[in-house]
């Protein structure tokens, strides 16, 4: 799959992923796709949560130990 | 997508962390798409003074800034945004950052020491305006 961004929040803490998810979405124009790398636990949740508040589109959440990607289409 | 939310909070401490659980709430909450509306009164004025945020000391336990500089540390090793920081994703998200006017004249702190982000003086009206708006309404 085509993928338009990419960002790491490895090792940040609440609500910092939360937040450079949503600063990177700010970057892009509808239909691109934003890929998420990150570990915090509780935003592997609340990343998607959020998404769908802002009214984008998550394609998928893997993962891999203690490591979460989550790929998100911007609507 | 749902009809934008909002939230408003008003922050009346500059206690560090009072100011850190609202501009964690309003990052958070813009991170959301919320609306967010920010009115700084009484000390909470402080927190957004120009090197007001690196002032901040703890409500409970500063034992002389030492309990302040203690859990400055351990936000650090656990990659805890420092308040600075929150200020300005809250301004990249689009916060709306009001400084109280009644507490500029009393405290005798004219816009020109408040941080940029803070880019409206309002009052009691403004802050109404949102909060009669809003689905989360906090003081703090």
């Amino acid at each position: 799959m085509k993928e338009d961004m990419r960002i790491s929040t490895q090792g940040l803490n609440c609500p910092k992923p939360l937040i450079e998810t949503r600063k990177a979405l700010r970057k892009l124009t509808k239909g691109q796709v934003l890929v998420v790398e990150g570990d915090h636990g509780v935003s592997k949740d609340e990343i998607p949560q959020a998404a769908a508040d802002t009214g984008d589109e998550v394609l998928s959440v893997e993962e891999k130990g203690s490591i979460w990607i989550i790929t998100i289409k911007k609507g | 997508m749902a009809e934008t939310k909002s939230m408003s909070i008003i922050l009346h401490s500059n206690d560090l962390d009072k100011a850190m659980a609202a501009f964690i709430l309003a990052a958070g909450a813009a991170a959301k798409g919320m609306d967010v509306t920010m009115f700084f009164t009484f000390w909470g004025l402080f927190a957004v003074k120009k090197g007001g945020a690196d002032k901040s000391k703890l409500s409970k336990m500063n034992m002389g800034g030492l309990g302040t500089k203690m859990m400055k540390g351990v936000m650090k090793k656990n990659n805890v945004a420092t308040l600075t920081e929150l200020m300005s994703d809250c301004k990249d998200l689009g916060v709306r950052f009001v400084a109280c006017e009644m507490t500029m004249e009393l405290m005798n702190v004219p816009k020109e020491l408040l941080i940029s982000e803070v880019t409206e003086v309002g009052g009691v009206g403004t802050y109404l305006d949102a909060a009669s708006e809003g689905n989360v309404n906090l003081f703090i």
